[in-house]
């Protein structure tokens, strides 16, 4: 059990000026389930394999409870890692696999034996203990991985897109049993995704990463309800968030700046953001006025695609709605529900 | 589908025609004279000028009392044995650092470079190498020299074996590093990755790891070692001996046998008894493949 | 700003096994560097220069303004003016003749679908493991009579015997194309001749290459049968000829002309593999990983 630091740090790859990851400052206390989250190349992979001492750390450090890591080998770091492609042994049989880490660090037969059984039980996998990870289905697979970084009761786990090999469906049950694992565990875990739902289903608090450098760090309501800026704002929520491109004095109707905003602006113009949940279907004359152009039934929602003169607007409706494509609408944001940012510096203005 | 069908018939009335060319020459130049060499084996022949005569199992006893056929046998499984050892151990030595070397790819390229070199080249070369001879001493003797050391008789018939094993092992190396790094990099790096978190020294990470995983390429590498080391004959031909003639009887192997006796630069020619120590070898390379197939055998790996 | 990335914190653990294995590299790296220079440089040495100063720079040849002077005895001594245009008809043509016949066969046996190709392939892989003195009586003593214990009877041999190796390495090569293209030009209408030639040979252009390439360095290097067959010192291939002139210059203590001769057989194999090291690397292993 231990928090874990990240001060400042810093990782270069070889031949790009720019860091992979840059000044990384991230306090995760004791038993948090932390999800890392952003696009391909944003450093989530890069920070967590510094944190695993897979990688150097150029600048800044990293703490694991009370110790200083950053020069430590990974052995010695009291962690277990969940890898991507779950890195099983295919020569080795599945409790040879759950048992390995346990046998290089030197425990004897039987006290591994039943570690590894306990694993097992745990993951449901008691009867699979004699197959090799070949003749393992996807989900097993991903569980053998999850009881190899169990019988090590470590400090912390790290985990690097443990679900992004499973089929839709498998990932949606996975995600709940890790989750609820973890919960019963109590380990603080730090988890990798590219999933923004994996991120805002599973984490106490998510941190959101663009280039290598950390954009937010906030509990899943507290990203939703407040992004930090323009990234963040189109980054979490699905569909995405509306952003549209205004001047402080063209702002649409039932939108304004407070004197507080105006002062922070550091140009003319504002981003406006509008999840599709936000609009409020009017006459046309009442609101922004937008043309129907796609109608996606889902049953429960129905999203509209509505084309207004600077662009698509998409707009959550009930379900089953009577909309049909090339309808006249008006959309109204409904009250306090604009997120607001400075278009130069892509900054939340302050509420 | 039907397409597709009827391509599949009309292209099986060519496997003949394709395969024929292939196949003849094959069983003409391969097959059959080997079979003929079998037959010759059991026969007295000198050679031209004679006529193969039946004599039973004679060549095989003179070959069993023969000291220069015994010779030749043990020498030769020195170099599949000891030359064999050696140069896996390099070969896996060498693994371990490539794996992760800055540069390696360069330095796979010239550890491979012997292996473009001429056998015949080789042992001249390393002839110079080796030399003893008082005020012109080889490369070996002039750096021991120098070091204060005395001079070697690296080629005299007692050590040329040893010496051979050893410059076989620098030589074939390169060869088996670039088969098994390729087998190396094959394997996933993430596996060595969780080696790390466990915590494995390099020689866990090499018998948990890259020996499992490379098992069925290390198999056809230890049988192309075999088959190479067993018909070694020129550069021990060129290296123990003065060149144009047979070298010493203390130095020779199998392959050397069959030439003498077939050539008898060291007397008269000998036909059947060059027969019988072919089929000796091929006799021995069967027994050592099918024994090194046997012993790696395992269950195929999947991922 | 160029930055060095720091390794990460376990890679610089010490470990025997790898500290003496990079040693070992090492070595064995600068101890080929080091041989290949004593030979170019020794090349062009005296007998002296190449006894007393192994390391040094050779001089005497050059102050005497006849640098080549080694290399212009061992063409001269050794006949290896003939020898090169001999080895290089031979080679070339002999390399060429064997992958013509065994990409056919190599096709048939891996695409054809007929039962028992796995059968045979196997049966002519096991030619690989047959010791050229195994065969070399009965060729000998039948191509003899023939008349053609001759250049022409070695070429005959070569194409012969480079077969095993060359099916076994192309049937790797085949194996691993794709289905689809052959469905797709069957779809088209094309017959299988035409099939083979304008769709699987290109695909297999990278296998062609490597088959040609091994069997070339081989065959250059090949001495045992050269000395079995050829009896005329005009047909002599290099090593053939590098052979005997080893005799002769070893007796008349002509050690720089010796090397010399070694460093025209090495040289142009050398040559060819720092352009296509890579090639040959790949090709290599795609043939024996399989």
């Amino acid at each position: 059990m231990a928090e874990v630091i990240f001060k400042d740090a810093t990782r270069y790859f070889a031949g790009v000026d720019r860091p992979a990851v840059n000044s990384l400052n991230l306090d995760v206390p004791d038993g948090e389930f932390l999800v890392l989250v952003g696009p391909s190349g944003c450093g989530k992979s890069t920070s967590l394999r510094m944190l695993a001492g897979l990688e150097g750390v150029d600048k800044g450090s990293i703490h694991i409870g009370e110790r200083d890591v950053t020069e430590v080998p990974p052995a010695g770091r009291d962690i277990a890692m969940v890898f991507q492609n779950y890195a099983l042994y295919p020569h080795m049989s599945v409790a040879e696999n759950i048992g390995f880490h346990l046998k290089i660090a030197g425990m004897n037969k039987t006290d591994r034996e039943k570690k590894v059984r306990e694993a097992a039980e745990l993951l449901d996998l008691a009867q699979y203990l004699e197959r090799k990870p070949a003749k393992l289905s996807g989900g097993q697979r991903q569980r053998v991985a999850m009881g190899r970084a169990i019988v090590r009761e470590p400090a912390v786990f790290l985990m690097d897109e443990p679900l992004s090999n499973l089929d839709a469906k498998l990932r949606v049950q996975t995600r709940t049993q890790i989750a609820s694992l973890q919960r019963r565990l109590g380990t603080t875990t730090i988890y990798v995704t590219h999933d923004q739902v994996e991120a805002m289903t599973m984490g106490d608090r998510v941190a959101v990463l663009k280039e290598g450098v950390l954009q937010q760090c906030d509990t899943p309501i507290g990203l939703f309800a407040r992004p930090a800026n323009v990234f963040v704002a189109g980054f979490i929520g699905s569909p995405a968030m509306n952003l549209l491109d205004f001047t402080a004095d063209t702002l649409p109707s039932g939108v304004g700046l407070t004197p507080a905003q105006r002062s922070a602006l550091t140009g003319p113009d504002v981003v406006v953001g509008v999840r599709p949940e936000a609009w409020e279907t009017v006459n046309p004359v009442d609101g922004l006025e937008a043309v129907v152009e796609v109608v996606e039934e889902l049953g429960s929602d129905q999203y509209l695609y509505c084309k207004v003169p600077n662009g698509v607007l998409t707009v959550r409706t009930p379900g089953m709605s009577p909309w049909q494509r090339g309808d006249r609408i008006g959309l109204k944001v409904k009250p306090d529900q604009a997120h607001l940012f400075d278009t130069a510096t892509g900054d939340r203005l302050p509420d | 589908m039907g397409a597709i069908a009827a391509h599949v018939g009309r292209k099986r009335r060519l496997f003949l025609p394709f395969l024929v060319p292939a196949m003849a020459l094959y069983v003409a130049f391969l097959v059959l004279p080997t079979l003929a060499t079998v037959v010759l084996s059991f026969t007295k022949w000198a050679g031209a000028g004679d006529t193969p005569k039946p004599n039973g199992v004679g060549n095989y006893q003179q070959l069993l009392n023969s000291e220069a056929f015994q010779f030749s046998f043990v020498n030769t499984l020195i170099y599949v044995f000891a030359g064999g050892v050696g140069t896996f151990v390099l070969a896996f030595l060498f693994t371990m650092v490539l794996r992760d070397m800055r540069g390696g790819k360069v330095v796979r390229a010239i550890l491979f470079f012997p292996n473009i070199v001429a056998p015949v080249a080789l042992g001249m070369f390393l002839g110079f190498v080796f030399k003893y001879q008082p005020h012109k001493q080889g490369l070996a003797n002039f750096i021991l020299t120098e070091l204060g050391g005395t001079a070697q008789k690296f080629l005299a018939p007692d050590n040329v074996t040893w010496v051979v094993t050893a410059s076989l092992i620098w030589a074939s190396s390169g060869f088996f590093i670039t088969i098994l790094m390729a087998a190396v990099d094959n394997i996933p790096p993430y596996l060595y990755e969780d080696s790390d978190l466990a915590g494995a020294s390099p020689w866990q990470k090499f018998t948990n790891i890259t020996l499992p995983l490379t098992w069925d390429v290390i198999g056809v590498a230890g049988v192309l070692w075999t088959i190479n080391a067993l018909k070694i004959f020129e550069l021990v031909f060129v290296l123990a001996g003065p060149g144009t003639y047979s070298p010493p009887n203390r130095a020779w192997t199998l392959g050397i046998f069959v030439f003498d006796r077939t050539f008898g630069s060291n007397g008269t020619p000998d036909f059947g008894a060059a027969c019988a120590c072919a089929v000796a070898m091929i006799v021995l390379v069967s027994v050592l493949v099918v024994a090194l197939r046997r012993l790696m055998r395992r269950d195929a790996l999947q991922y | 700003m160029a930055y060095k990335p720091k390794p990460a914190p376990g890679s610089r653990r010490f470990s025997p096994l790898k500290f003496i294995g990079t040693v070992v590299v090492w070595l064995v790296t600068a101890f080929n560097l080091l041989v290949l220079y004593w030979l170019i440089a020794a090349a062009f040495k005296t007998p002296i220069e190449i006894f007393t100063k192994p390391f040094a720079l050779p001089y005497t040849w050059f102050q005497r303004g006849v640098p080549f002077r080694n290399f212009e005895y061992a063409w001269n001594q050794a006949g290896f003016g003939e020898a090169v245009v001999s080895t290089v008809l031979l080679v070339g043509l002999a390399t060429v003749v064997t992958v013509a016949i065994s990409a056919p066969a190599a096709y048939a046996l891996t695409r054809f679908g007929v039962r028992g190709a796995g059968g045979l392939t196997n049966v002519i892989a096991v030619g690989m493991g047959v010791p050229f003195q195994t065969v070399v009586i009965p060729l000998f003593v039948v191509l003899s009579k023939v008349h053609l214990d001759n250049i022409y009877g070695l070429f005959i041999v070569y194409v012969a015997l480079s077969i095993p190796f060359t099916v076994f390495l192309l049937t790797g090569f085949f194996r691993s194309l794709p289905d689809e293209l052959e469905e797709a030009a069957a779809i088209d209408g094309a017959s299988a001749t035409r099939t083979f030639f304008s769709v699987m040979l290109p695909l297999a252009r990278g296998g062609l290459i490597t088959a040609l390439i091994l069997n070339a360095i081989g065959l250059w290097n090949e001495t045992l049968l050269a000395i079995v067959f050829l009896k005329d010192q005009a047909e002599f291939t290099l090593s053939r000829a590098l052979f005997t002139f080893y005799g002769a210059a070893s007796y008349q203590s002509e050690y720089g002309g010796l090397i010399a001769g070694v460093a025209l057989v090495v040289l142009p194999m050398l040559l060819l593999y720092v352009v296509l090291a890579r090639q040959i690397i790949t090709g290599l292993t795609l043939g024996s990983g399989k």
